[in-house]
């Protein structure tokens, strides 16, 4: 049976598109984890398409939403908590949770 | 006006620490209570407002929420109260959505969802007085129309634009009565479970909204100033100064207390002296009045002081802004218990007391944390803690020198105290996590409230507040328990009627009492704790409240002394009890640190465990809370006095 080669790659290049997709916070060079964000600096947040966890989505609700300003202020002591600036408003969260979301970085 | 109309309500509905209390407290002058952390109203409150038009309204103090979709059993209690199914349904309701001016943006995302309900609606920008420092203008007429909505934009604190609010709510109420029927619509879009796009496009409308509505007056841009936080969360000096305002605490505490405790002391001594004089020496009455109720009461009312201190320093904790400040200090520990982040503003509500602290704990989302919240919070030392740790500390520890000439040793020992209170509270919730009501580690998500300066007015009348309760219980439950103890001290009077007894005569009458025999019989259960039958009888009558051990004492050593004598002070009268068999003292360091750890864990109030009732809603739990506290406590006690004992002190 012959397989056209059109269809192959177009098989593929989905794959790797949808692969892409998947991995898009991973793989995009200037997006990291807020949990390893560097601290005193601004970027952009990123969400993940669909939260599911309800402290992501009370957190989202609070206004750190997919593309607002965010600053990391500083990490608690002993590997304490997370102090952000977002939405004109100061948070506070632990790495759990920071580490469901993405920042990208702003140059 | 008709008494059969129900009076139409105004429920103030906002995020957390949004200035909700604050607002109603103006309207209403009541003095619930306001304090700069999120989360500090959990249950609703009413009072009644009146209106420039003589109009009665109620309004409605509600617990703050971020959303309306409601997580935890306070958010749960606005949301109902927001869709009108609390008190009769026939009551109209206006909501007055309290917006902090500061935080717009956050603000209004709860607005969205209140305007879809299409109910009566009003906006109440608070924080006018902090915007207007920042140099921002807020263009409420723009922000009215754009939301079809009013907006009234007000400050608590300084009172401008109140009564403009005032004119918008009586508008409303005039409506209310020229309508029939009140219009009333349930919309249950907003309740479901938002997505996250949902959650989007309602910040992308806000947006839209708040598009030239500030305006930044100030033209120069801000430069990056200092900030408190850089060293208060630093993170070496934020711990080091978190130790420091405990240690200031303690210290004062101790120390700030004294001169004024010993005032009233000497103040009540002198009382009770000319009272005695207007009696003759055997006269029940009188024995009654000085022996009973004034040795009894006052032994109580002498801690005042104490109470007053630690009041002031939770006051200045809460409305500084700090409180939150420690929660994210002290977040790692927490979250290595496995206990909610959210837990730690009950827990140290504990050190006040375990009541309010209780009902606190409605802030905790998930139930298993809540509950082991519930159960660890009464092993903070609560207030009602201090007068008996002020006593022995006064009686067994004052007179050493301090450590390296400025900590004294009392502080150290009262600060051991809450201590072994916190470590035991921590214990016990790591135990409960890992074995009875597992789950996952919780999380933390707290929003960290800008520092203000406390208002000096407030927190005098919150520390008098505390002062009047704990009169009121001094008058009441004291009183009475006092009253009951000098029966059980004084009878079966002895038959040898002499009017003059000496000492020791005096000793075997208390001995051969009522209470005396009562002690006798506990004593076993906890001689090996190395208490006598005097304190047994003391731990027997604080289960009513641990304030009565101190008026026991009180009642006892007042009987106890023979009438030739001058009257000597609790203090002295502890300090020269002599055990008959050993010929030495009876409260030695060791015996009094072993009360004293006894009493910071055992469960002795039946009003922490009627709370534990109401908000578990089952008797197993506050059974087990009794149990497991009051096992601790024999435990802990008997270790340290055996090995004490056994080490020769
Ligand atoms: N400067 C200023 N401060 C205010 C005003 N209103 C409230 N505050 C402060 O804001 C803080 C929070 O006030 P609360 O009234 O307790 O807030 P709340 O909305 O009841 O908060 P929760 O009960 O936690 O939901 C307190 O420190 C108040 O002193 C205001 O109009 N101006
Ligand atoms: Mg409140």
């Amino acid at each position: 049976m012959q397989i056209p080669p059109q269809a192959i790659s177009n098989q593929i290049n989905i794959l790797i598109m949808s692969i892409k997709t998947k991995m898009r916070p991973f793989r995009h060079p200037k997006e990291q984890r807020l949990s390893d964000f560097p601290c005193g600096k601004e970027g952009i947040l990123r969400t993940l398409p669909a939260p599911t966890s309800p402290e992501v989505l009370r957190l989202l609700e609070m206004g750190m939403v997919d593309g607002s300003l965010i600053k990391l202020l500083r990490r608690g002591p002993f590997g304490g908590p997370l102090h952000v600036a977002v939405c004109g408003t100061q948070l506070c969260l632990r790495q759990k949770e920071a580490a469901l979301f993405f920042v990208q970085w702003i140059d | 006006m008709d008494t059969f109309k129900i009076k139409p309500r105004v429920l103030l509905v906002g995020n957390p620490n949004a200035g909700k209390t604050m607002l109603f407290n103006r309207l209403t002058g009541l003095k619930a209570h306001v304090a700069n952390y999120p989360g500090i109203t959990v249950d609703l409150r009413e009072g009644n407002l009146n209106l420039p038009s003589k109009n009665q309204v109620c309004v409605v103090d509600l617990p703050g929420t971020y959303s309306l979709y409601s997580r935890s059993e306070d958010e749960t209690v606005t949301v109902k109260g927001v869709l009108g199914q609390l008190g009769p349904s026939s009551i109209s309701d206006l909501i007055v959505a309290v917006v902090d001016a500061t935080q717009l943006k956050r603000n209004l995302y709860l607005v969205s969802q209140l305007l879809d309900l299409k109910k009566p609606l009003l906006l109440a920008l608070t924080m006018m007085d902090e915007v207007q420092r920042q140099g921002i203008e807020i263009k409420t007429l723009l922000l009215s129309q754009r939301l079809s909505v009013p907006v009234v934009s007000l400050s608590s604190v300084t009172g401008v634009g109140i009564d403009a609010l005032l004119v918008e709510i009586d508008q409303w109420v005039k409506l209310q009565t020229a309508q029939v029927e009140p219009s009333r619509s349930t919309h249950s879009q907003t309740l479901h479970k938002p997505s996250a796009t949902d959650i989007t496009k309602r910040y992308q409308q806000i947006e839209v909204w708040l598009q030239g509505v500030l305006k930044n007056t100030i033209k120069t841009p801000k430069k990056k100033r200092f900030c408190a936080d850089d060293i208060l969360l630093h993170l070496f000096w934020g711990p080091i100064f978190l130790i420091l305002v405990f240690a200031v605490m303690f210290e004062s505490l101790f120390l700030g207390a004294t001169p004024f405790m010993n005032g009233i002391e000497n103040g009540i001594s002198y009382f009770s002296n000319i009272v005695r004089s207007f009696f003759p020496d055997d006269s029940l009455i009188g024995s009654l009045i000085t022996d009973g109720i004034i040795s009894g009461v006052g032994s109580v009312i002498v801690f005042i002081p104490l109470i007053a201190i630690l009041f002031l320093f939770i006051g200045v904790l809460e409305d500084s802004g700090y409180l939150a400040r420690a929660t994210f200090l002290l977040d790692r520990f927490m979250s290595k218990v496995g206990l909610s982040g959210r837990a730690f503003v009950p827990l140290l509500s504990g050190f006040a007391c375990a009541v309010p602290a209780i009902m606190a704990t409605r802030v905790i989302e998930s139930k298993k944390d809540r509950f082991v919240t519930i159960l660890v919070t009464p092993l903070m030392s609560c207030s009602a803690r201090l007068p008996i740790y002020g006593l022995l500390i006064a009686a067994v520890f004052a007179s050493a020198p301090p450590l390296w000439g400025f900590i004294e040793i009392g502080a150290l020992v009262m600060l051991s105290m809450y201590g072994i209170g916190i470590i035991a509270a921590f214990g016990v919730a790591a135990l409960l996590k890992r074995f009875v009501l597992k789950g996952p580690t919780p999380s933390l998500i707290l929003e960290l409230p800008p520092y203000r300066m406390p208002r000096w007015s407030s927190l005098a009348q919150n520390i008098w507040t505390r002062i009047w309760l704990f009169l009121r219980e001094a008058g009441t439950v004291i009183l009475a328990m006092t009253i009951i103890l000098w029966g059980l001290f004084t009878f079966p009077r002895n038959e040898t009627q002499q009017t003059t007894k000496n000492q020791s005569e005096i000793q075997a009458q208390i001995k051969n009492s009522y209470a005396g025999q009562l002690g006798q019989l506990i004593e076993p259960v906890v001689a090996p704790l190395g208490f006598d039958w005097k304190i047994s009888v003391g731990i027997l009558s604080s289960f009513a409240a641990r304030e009565v051990f101190v008026s026991t004492l009180g009642v006892m050593y007042g009987l106890g002394h023979s009438q030739d004598e001058t009257k000597m002070t609790l203090k002295e009268a502890i300090q020269n009890d002599i055990n008959p068999q050993t010929g030495k003292p009876v409260y030695t360091p060791l015996v009094a640190l072993s009360l004293m750890i006894f009493y910071s864990l055992a469960m002795q109030c039946m009003s922490t465990l009627a709370a534990t009732k109401k908000e578990t809603k089952s008797w197993r739990w506050p059974a087990f809370q009794f149990s497991y506290m009051t096992v601790l406590a024999w435990l802990c006690s008997f270790a340290l006095f055996q090995a004490g004992s056994a080490l020769g002190f």
